[in-house]
């Protein structure tokens, strides 16, 4: 039991990372795209 | 569950498919779970699918080929080299065949971590690995005390990497300075929160980890880390005491037997074990000046001892000195006659 609990622990833990670093990466592009836009004449 | 949330969010962020590789190779879920293993070859298949997600996907321009990507291919070069004029052939293809695609596969992803974020992904993704097989031995050592030889991870004690005690004490030790590292500086984990307890609580489960396997190399890998977080600490003193005060909280409810087996650090020479170790570690050096060539994977396997017992008869084993004379002895494979010979004779005597 507590070698799956762990398991399950750590995998939503690397999921989570996953999820957050494809979200943030996002947000960084869209930034930067904007950024570019903005100072375009 | 895990590999195939990674692989799908990998459809939408082709980079992830390579972090559910680093999980893949670092947690090793197929010998966590042997029927993985029986139903696919799950590394090889994440690593085919990490390639083509960053060929057809996530190309951009390359890095710069640094000094790190030429070690690599030089390295994975080098190892191709030595396994042609291996000692033993078919152990030594044998390793080489996953050994060669993991260096071949590590120089991949330099160019595939190429942001911040990304890279920061993959040191939080591998610390998660490690301490996946960490945490079971530290919640099991608090809950029966642990002891040496015993099976507290999630593989058999030596299944796989994540179950032998000495290998996995040294790695949670090892780990410990990425932790700190992203305790002040990650983005996509901040240490703020609850978070930062987590990151706080890295340590304790590497000591509680260390002292349920009983094993000396973790002993050691506790210090040399505590030496170097004092050393890169700003406040020196108040480490001291933090660390002081913990092991004389952990020493008093150690039982006999771990105290017994973590001395013997200081009397190397009178403990089987670690005697067999040192002997392995003179015949490595011994075998390396004389073959600068090296002698291809699992040429260890040359090294053995020949041991004498009391009533004269006498047995050969891998650096097992359980009786009163050691014979340090390789095997020769000088021609194509006699298979093996002891050119040099460092004999112990442990009477």
């Amino acid at each position: 039991m507590i070698d799956n609990l762990v398991i399950l622990l750590m995998g939503a833990a690397v999921v989570s990372v996953a999820f957050r670093a494809v979200r943030m990466e996002r947000r960084e592009r869209a930034a930067d795209k904007a950024a570019t836009r903005s100072r375009r004449p | 569950m895990i590999w195939g949330s990674l692989v799908a969010l990998g459809c939408a962020a082709p980079f992830v498919v390579s972090l559910a590789y680093i999980w893949v190779d670092i947690f090793q879920p197929q010998s966590v779970a042997p029927t993985i293993a029986a139903m696919m070859p799950i590394s090889m298949v994440t690593a085919l699918a990490a390639i083509m997600a960053y060929l057809l996907a996530d190309r951009g321009p390359p890095p710069r080929l640094g000094l790190l990507t030429m070690l690599l291919v030089a390295w994975a070069a080098w190892m191709t080299l030595t396994t042609t004029w291996a000692i033993f052939p078919d152990y030594a293809w044998k390793k080489w065949d996953w050994a060669f695609k993991t260096a071949a596969f590590t120089t991949l992803l330099p160019f595939v971590f190429t942001s911040r974020i990304r890279i920061e992904a993959a040191l939080l993704v591998f610390v998660c690995a490690i301490m996946s097989n960490v945490l079971p031995f530290a919640v099991k050592t608090a809950i029966t005390g642990g002891g040496y030889g015993q099976q507290l991870g999630l593989v058999p004690v030596n299944g796989g990497w994540g179950g032998e005690g000495s290998t996995l004490s040294t790695y949670a030790f090892a780990t410990l300075p990425l932790v700190t590292y992203l305790l002040h500086h990650s983005l996509i984990a901040p240490g703020r929160g609850l978070m930062r307890y987590a990151y706080y609580a890295a340590p304790a489960l590497a000591a509680i980890a260390t002292i349920g396997t009983f094993a000396r190399a973790g002993v050691i890998a506790g210090f040399v880390w505590a030496v170097l977080a004092w050393w890169h600490s700003r406040r020196k003193i108040a480490l001291i005491f933090v660390l002081l005060g913990g092991v004389a909280a952990i020493l008093p409810l150690m039982d006999e037997a771990w105290t017994a087996r973590i001395l013997t650090i200081f009397h190397a020479r009178a403990d089987d074990s670690a005697l067999g170790r040192i002997l392995s570690w003179q015949w490595t050096w011994d075998f390396a000046m004389r073959n600068p060539g090296g002698g291809g994977f699992d040429a260890y396997r040359a090294s053995y001892a020949v041991a004498t017992r009391p009533d004269g008869t006498s047995s050969r084993s891998t650096a097992s000195p359980r009786t009163t004379s050691i014979s340090r002895c390789w095997a020769s494979r000088a021609g194509s006659g006699s298979a093996f010979s002891c050119p040099y004779s460092p004999s112990s005597s442990l009477a």
